[in-house]
């Protein structure tokens, strides 16, 4: 049970979380989408995780930067406890310290 | 030669008795030879590679250098404008009985709390006396006293080794942080190199905490500067002890100390030096951004990641950094962000 017990740097490191922690970047960036950062945060439970999730992909559905469906079947599995979801919630945010190539994430 | 420092519990006068030494017998050699510090657990072990003279102290140009150090002043800063004074009675305490000092050394140095010496409050907060006069539940506690050799090594110690920054504090007053690295492998040649990268350095901070924690830091970016990318450089400390000295009336006393375990650090610096520079550049961004006026939060919440590595700090520090960044009022320019390698280092340190 131990060895399956997520972490951050599994967390950081995964490709669904990756490609959200990308997404929130650019829609804080681009969008001042500050409000999914809040709710984000706010997230204590995994109901909570995806309800913040779903608000933040239907403000966000036109960007291109926008997460794909496998993603997010992806997230949603990883987010089974609260523990869990603390974790996903600091990775998904560790993107937006990153340097980044702004040009490229709009194009 | 090998001479032991037999530890008393007091872990900043242990501290600076070992750097002391290590000073005095840098000064015999003429600095030719440079004593290792080591820390064996019950005492500190200072070691050379060959035998030392024990004949040339007095006519020695870098015994002489030590006594033009500028902290002798900080270490006696009770005893005000007689602080002169005191650091000539180290020297002449040293020079008169150091054969015997060496030859005490060489079994293992003690402490004789008892002795004739009162030790300087502002060299460890633990030798501030408690209340000077007699109260109505006629409670009194004196000043630590220590024997003659032990009182002249710690001041010489605390002279070389300890880091007194002062800072302006509230109500008009000033107040001292006071840091000393406490050795765990360190060649006492690249300390004072360190000591030379390190100790002019200082922000504005916020606390004594944020002090030892940007104090901590620096030493760890000049380990690995020194190291230059080989994982056996024998420079490692344990620990940073700190506290502070507030003004109270006409009179410094202590305020809180404690101390940051820096092993964690150093092992980065030496382990991954390209990871570690680029991480070790964002953290000293965020201090300096944390020492100016509103960015008291981004400096609270380095000083908890640097002071208490776990996923709650780092969660913390990564919201208010977060914060900064999106806000194009707060200007966070692109250079100062953290690099993927460098990210993935911090998010590996507080695993």
């Amino acid at each position: 049970m131990c060895s399956n017990r997520l972490t951050l740097p599994t967390a950081y490191a995964d490709e669904a979380v990756q490609a959200f922690g990308k997404a929130l970047r650019a829609a804080m960036t681009f969008e001042q989408d500050y409000a999914s950062l809040v709710e984000l945060e706010g997230a204590e439970t995994a109901e909570g995780f995806a309800a913040a999730i779903q608000r933040f992909l239907r403000r966000n559905h036109k960007s291109p930067s926008r997460p794909r469906e496998g993603h997010l079947e992806r997230l949603m599995a990883l987010a089974k406890t609260t523990d869990d979801v603390r974790i996903l919630r600091a990775a998904i945010i560790s993107y937006g310290l990153t340097l980044w190539d702004k040009k490229e994430e709009k194009s | 030669m090998q001479f032991c420092v037999t530890k008393s519990g007091l872990e900043i006068l242990d501290t600076c008795r070992a750097y002391g030494l290590a000073e005095l017998v840098r000064a015999l050699t003429r600095g030719r030879i440079s004593p290792t510090i080591c820390d064996l657990g019950g005492s500190f072990l200072i070691r050379t590679a060959t035998d030392i003279d024990a004949r040339a102290l007095p006519q020695s140009d870098e015994w002489r250098a030590v006594f033009a150090e500028n902290a002798w002043q900080q270490v006696f800063l009770t005893y005000k404008k007689q602080w002169p004074q005191q650091r000539d009675k180290v020297r002449k305490s040293i020079e008169q009985c150091y054969r015997e000092i060496l030859a005490r050394a060489a079994t293992g140095l003690g402490v004789d709390f008892g002795g004739p010496r009162t030790l300087p409050g502002a060299l460890d907060p633990s030798a501030f006396k408690g209340l000077k006069g007699l109260t109505g539940g006629n409670y009194a506690e004196g000043a630590t006293l220590v024997d003659e050799a032990s009182w002249a090594l710690a001041c010489l110690g605390g002279a070389v080794a300890q880091r007194y920054k002062l800072q302006r504090a509230a109500a008009k007053k000033w107040a001292y942080f006071v840091t000393v690295p406490v050795p765990s492998e360190v060649r006492f040649s690249d300390f004072r190199s360190i000591r030379n990268l390190v100790y002019g350095k200082g922000l504005s901070y916020n606390g004594v905490l944020n002090a030892a924690a940007h104090f901590s830091l620096l030493l760890a970016v000049s380990v690995r500067e020194k190291a230059q990318g080989n994982p056996m450089f024998p420079v490692r400390f344990s620990r940073v002890a700190y506290f502070s000295l507030f003004q109270s009336g006409q009179q410094y006393k202590p305020s809180m100390g404690g101390v940051v375990d820096v092993e964690r650090l150093t092992r980065v610096a030496l382990a991954r030096p390209e990871a570690a520079a680029e991480m070790f550049t964002t953290w000293d961004y965020l201090f300096r951004r944390g020492s100016t006026q509103g960015g008291e939060d981004l400096a609270e919440a380095i000083t908890e990641l640097i002071t208490a590595p776990s996923f709650e700090t780092y969660y913390q520090h990564a919201r208010i950094f977060l914060r900064y960044i999106v806000d194009r009022n707060k200007g966070v320019k692109h250079e100062n962000l953290y690099t993927k390698r460098a990210l993935e280092e911090v998010i590996n340190y507080v695993q």
